[in-house]
């Protein structure tokens, strides 16, 4: 089995060694199913390990390469992927009870390119389950039990890639995909100390994966370094006409310039009415980041979120077209096998909910963006914290009905509060691309994240800014404690 | 005047209800906003017209669905009503006017179709002589 060091080590460096033939891709995936086998149990980090799959990639990958066909940044690169993404043959669970046996017969839009640039796939990451689409109350509610944080296995990793998280985090594999309708890569890539990337909405095909909220779904990756997210999202990005919100041709795909190109000094909004609540030092933890950034060149200087019904208008969106998008599953009862007390009942809620109201959220919706938008006027990217906190004890909480033990369940406490000013409410809503990356430790070892966000379809800038900082500083180097 | 200047965030909470709000989320809170959704406990009362349509809204569930529900989710389903009319309430105060449209539309099929093809330039009669 490869070293530590070699299993940690970002997308490229690896590309560059696969490249040179100085390890070879059965190598590689064999070393990470194993240690994924070791370890995933312990964070509950995996739904199904996709071993035959991969290590059929992986010898095929073994000979191009030998024969001189390299494809690109991710051949041989192994990854994992969201149990809500298909793959053809295997269970995709979304992480819920009711649809522990599902299996589809096709592989989605984002695994076909994957293939086609000679990714392996090992693995299905464990996750929340539907993804939170019908709510959920703490971190329990995944059909494979809580994830546990590498960082501290007595903590969440956040969700809902709870699974990519750990993954990434925990060097399973190299980077894994996530998905985020509102906050579900970010929030994760944050608390796990890694490197996650929401693109921009229509960047990439949700052809074959888990619909949540039609116009809010966007999947992404979820890796070491900013320049990893670069390169694979090169890679799934693309036109398809199978996902109706599919950005055009020619304006999904996605040209990542390597590293060192040239880059005019960058112009980074700090975020001063972003969360109501934010903790002292990791308040000082972001704003050492910027620091960092500005003595390299960048020009820093204070912004604000504009007002309006941002995070009110993204969850009611959310929430209606989820009460469309698992109708089958709310008028069959069949939410009653939902793990979580509030996704056993939100359908039938939300179904309150008139057309006229959903209208109303989206003629709201067109002007927020507007507003929005035009902050980037004066700015390439806005930053701010990838989450107020870091990250949480798991609580106990409900199970799966066979996992249940005698007696009452706890009762769900409220977790969410839409007057936090939370930038994903804002960020979600308008489509807008977001990177987060570590940029320090709390006292109890937990990382902090460090957001930034750009205009629509300029996924550009927040890897621009993200890889930056990076190039000044070490964060994203710091391993978890794995024993 | 122009709508942003007119508008004012119609945010329907008091310091008192935030207040309230805030401890009651106080162990959880840096979560963030992750499709952890509330259960409606906490907040300022609603409106009448709107504890009405709360009301109202939760007798057809009951209609339509009480024979599936324990007490317990009963009070959930309340709660979550609760919580989700705040928030229609803030979305409704928002003003809008007749050109505001949806961001929704119709895409045409197939997508290529999108972008119209140039006229093929008509062949030059044949030159005589």
């Amino acid at each position: 089995m490869l070293s530590d060091d070699i299993l940690y080590l970002p997308i490229r460096e690896l590309g560059d060694r696969l490249r040179k033939r100085a390890i070879s891709p059965v190598e590689l995936t064999q070393s990470f199913l194993e240690r994924s086998k070791q370890l995933g149990p312990k964070f509950n980090a995996y739904a199904t390990l996709t071993e035959e799959r991969a290590l059929d990639q992986a010898r095929a990958a073994e000979k191009e390469i030998a024969a001189g066909h390299y494809r690109g940044p991710l051949h041989g690169i192994p990854y994992a992927a969201k149990d809500l993404v298909a793959v053809k043959g295997y269970p995709t669970t979304w992480g819920a009870p009711p649809f522990a046996d599902q299996k589809f017969d096709y592989d989605a839009t984002v695994i076909q390119r994957l293939d086609h640039a000679g990714a392996i796939l090992i693995g299905k990451a464990a996750m929340i389950e539907l993804a939170g689409g019908l709510g959920y109350t703490n971190g329990n509610a995944s059909l494979t039990g809580p994830a546990h944080n590498p960082w501290n296995t007595e903590c969440w990793t956040c969700g809902s890639s709870s699974g990519s998280g750990a993954i990434v985090s925990a060097g399973l594999a190299p980077w894994a995909i996530g998905s985020d309708t509102r906050g579900s890569i970010i929030c994760p890539t944050t608390w796990c100390g890694i490197s996650g990337m929401r693109p921009s909405f229509g960047r990439v095909s949700r052809y074959g994966a888990m619909t949540i909220a039609w116009s809010m779904d966007k999947l992404g990756p979820m890796a070491r370094t900013a320049d990893c997210c670069g390169l694979a999202l090169s890679v799934m990005a693309g036109h398809d006409p199978k996902d109706h919100d599919s950005l055009p041709p020619g304006l999904a795909e996605f040209s990542y310039p390597p590293p060192g190109a040239s880059e005019a000094p960058l112009r980074i909004g700090r975020l001063t009415n972003a969360w109501s609540r934010m903790d002292t030092a990791m308040q000082s933890a972001i704003d050492d980041g910027l620091q960092v950034l500005e003595k390299a060149g960048a020009k820093v200087s204070d912004a604000a979120l504009p007002d309006g019904p941002f995070e009110d208008a993204a969850e009611l969106t959310i929430l209606m077209e989820a009460a469309s998008a698992y109708q089958n599953l709310v008028h069959s009862g069949g939410c009653a096998k939902l793990i979580d007390p509030l996704g056993q009942v939100n359908g039938y809620v939300s179904e309150e909910m008139s057309s006229n109201d959903y209208l109303q959220v989206q003629r709201v919706r067109q002007i927020l963006q507007h507003r929005i938008d035009k902050l980037f006027d004066d700015f390439d990217v806005i930053a701010t914290a990838g989450s107020n906190s870091t990250a949480q004890r798991l609580t106990p909480g409900p199970r799966p009905a066979n996992q249940q033990q005698k007696g009452p369940a706890p009762p769900a406490e409220p977790r969410f509060d839409n007057s936090q000013r939370a930038p994903d409410g804002i960020s979600s809503l308008c489509g807008l691309p977001a990177l987060s990356v570590p940029c320090g430790f709390s006292s109890g070892n937990l990382p902090y994240g460090l957001q930034f966000l750009a205009r629509a379809t300029n996924d550009l800038a927040v890897i621009a800014a993200a890889r930056k900082f990076q190039s000044l500083t070490d964060w994203h180097k710091k391993r978890p404690p794995i024993a | 005047m122009t709508r942003d200047s007119a508008f004012s965030p119609p945010r329907g909470l008091s310091r008192r209800g935030l207040g309230r709000r805030a401890a009651l989320s106080a162990a959880v809170l840096a979560l963030g906003s992750q499709r952890l959704l509330p259960q409606g406990r906490g907040g300022p009362p609603l409106e009448p017209a709107d504890q009405a349509e709360v009301d109202a809204k939760y007798a057809d569930v009951i209609r339509k669905y009480g024979d599936r529900l324990s007490e317990e989710q009963k009070t959930r389903v309340r709660n979550t009503l609760t919580n989700h009319q705040r928030m229609l309430a803030r979305i409704r105060a928002f003003p809008l006017e007749n050109s505001d449209a949806p961001a929704t539309g119709l895409r045409l099929v197939p997508n290529d179709t999108a972008v119209p093809k140039p006229r093929p330039t008509p062949a030059a009669p044949p030159k005589k002589g």
